[in-house]
């Protein structure tokens, strides 16, 4: 499995981390993963993303002037997104343990051979 | 629906590939208007941030434009909201159409003394423009749309070409083979039937704005309108009249029939005359459709005349916006050339030539 496959797996969790942090929208959303880590976010496939969360009522959009002049789509979360999110960090966090603890031990059992 | 052209103006490179793509794939899909007006919005803003902050285009919208633009819209499928919304609307449009038809039908029929509740009204052509539509859809779905997401090169004019060309052969099939088809229905049910969608539909609606935006105005339309969009639209509409205007004089020139400095004095005494023609445009079609009202009027009972004064008034009114007030638009603009020029103190060819190359 490449990094991008495994970094689409969580990126939902990812958009509301950085929804959370304060209204934002997609071109600056798109910025922040990228400049984590996140690749071939080029390809569109934020934006599915943002609607999706937008219907499950875990953020809402707000339509305003951007400074350029369009009509610009902002983002904050909801409160169902702020629990969705701790959810997220959660579980993240209890897998991130389990995967690191069967990776450490993996890699101990391979070197005392 | 929004002017996609205008705004793609104000994009150039691999970002106007983008937009572009876009567009095509919204031309042959079956989104509704508001979606797809959102979707170009959210994606004009993208576009022209990173051109604005000279991010490359690869890094907002990927090296495979066609794979970008197929994801930009995939959550359409998954809003069954989306799909009612888009279902309601085209059934709007159909319920008018339909009302139009049968009013105009009625109202034109050879005997004048059939009663609105005996009348009858063959809707063969009326299936057969919904059967029609079904096929065009299909098409447009299974083979146009596949076959615009591969294509190489992109010219937006060509495929409207291709859609439009696919549309007038299912018409020109369906007049050829469902000639002889004939299918007498009753008008009064159908007229009441596709009256009360509509009113049903104009409730929902003004509740459903009501409830979710706190007013019965179209905010989506209001915002969409704004003084930025007027402007590109203004902008546009002026680039246009000016490459238009510099051509007009560059072949006079060539044929010597124009010098530069008579240029201006010749388009504005021109232009006096556009205004005439549409002011007798206007007043002529008024006269037109009270001539046929009261004609109407000596006819028929004070119900029927109103009724056809009122499906009467909205056609003109259509017609005259579609015409004539367009017309009217389009010459304020060239008056508001020839001002900005005179003031400029250039001659109009000079003139052109610096706002055209300065755009």
């Amino acid at each position: 499995m490449d990094q991008a496959q495994l970094m689409k797996g969580v990126l939902e969790g990812c958009v509301l981390a950085v929804i959370a942090r304060g209204e934002t929208y997609g071109y600056e959303i798109l910025g922040v993963l990228e400049s984590a880590g996140f690749a071939d976010l080029g390809e569109g496939t934020l934006y599915p993303v943002l609607t999706r969360l937008d219907k499950a009522k875990l953020i809402v959009c707000r339509k305003a002037k951007s400074p350029l002049g369009p009509v610009r789509k902002y983002y904050s979360i909801t409160e169902e997104g702020t629990a969705q999110l701790a959810d997220f960090r959660a579980r993240y966090n209890a897998m991130t343990q389990s995967v690191n603890r069967i990776i450490t031990e993996g890699e101990n059992g391979h070197d005392e051979l | 629906m929004m002017n996609y052209e205008t705004m793609k103006t104000q994009l150039t490179g691999d970002y106007r590939a983008v937009f572009d793509r876009a567009q095509t794939y919204l031309m042959t899909s079956q989104f509704s208007a508001q979606y797809g007006d959102d979707k170009m919005m959210e994606l004009y803003d993208l576009l022209l941030t990173a051109q604005t902050e000279q991010k490359p285009a690869e890094q907002v919208a990927g090296k495979d434009h066609a794979a970008f633009v197929q994801n930009f819209f995939s959550d359409y499928q998954t809003g069954w909201q989306e799909r009612l919304h888009g279902l309601t609307e085209a059934l709007k449009r159909l319920s008018a159409v339909v009302l139009v038809i049968l009013l105009a039908e009625f109202f034109t029929r050879e005997h004048s003394e059939t009663d609105f509740f005996a009348h009858r009204t063959d809707v063969s052509m009326l299936l057969a423009g919904l059967l029609g539509g079904l096929v065009f859809i299909a098409v447009n779905q299974f083979v146009l749309r596949p076959a615009s997401l591969k294509a190489k090169k992109i010219r937006n004019t060509g495929w409207s070409f291709i859609v439009i060309g696919v549309f007038v052969a299912l018409i020109v099939l369906e007049l050829i083979f469902l000639r002889d088809m004939k299918l007498d229905v009753p008008t009064a049910p159908l007229v009441f039937a596709f009256g009360a969608y509509l009113l049903g539909y104009y409730i929902v609606r003004s509740v459903w704005r009501l409830k979710k935006t706190g007013t019965v105005r179209d905010i989506h339309k209001e915002q969409t309108n704004d003084s930025y969009y007027k402007e590109l639209r203004d902008r546009d509409i002026d680039r246009v009249l000016m490459t238009g205007m510099l051509k007009h004089y560059q072949r006079l020139a060539r044929k010597g029939k124009i010098t530069e400095d008579a240029f201006l004095a010749k388009m504005e005494r021109e232009e006096k005359l556009t205004v005439y023609i549409n002011r007798f445009a206007s007043v002529l079609m008024a006269a037109v459709v009270l001539y046929w009202i009261v004609r109407v009027a000596l006819e028929s009972t004070v119900a029927a005349t109103l009724i056809f004064a009122v499906i009467c008034g909205v056609l003109e009114w259509l017609i005259w916006k579609l015409f004539v007030g367009s017309s009217i638009k389009v010459s304020e603009s060239r008056r508001h050339i020839y001002t900005e020029c005179r003031k400029s103190g250039m001659t109009l060819p000079v003139y052109l030539e610096s706002q055209i190359g300065g755009s």
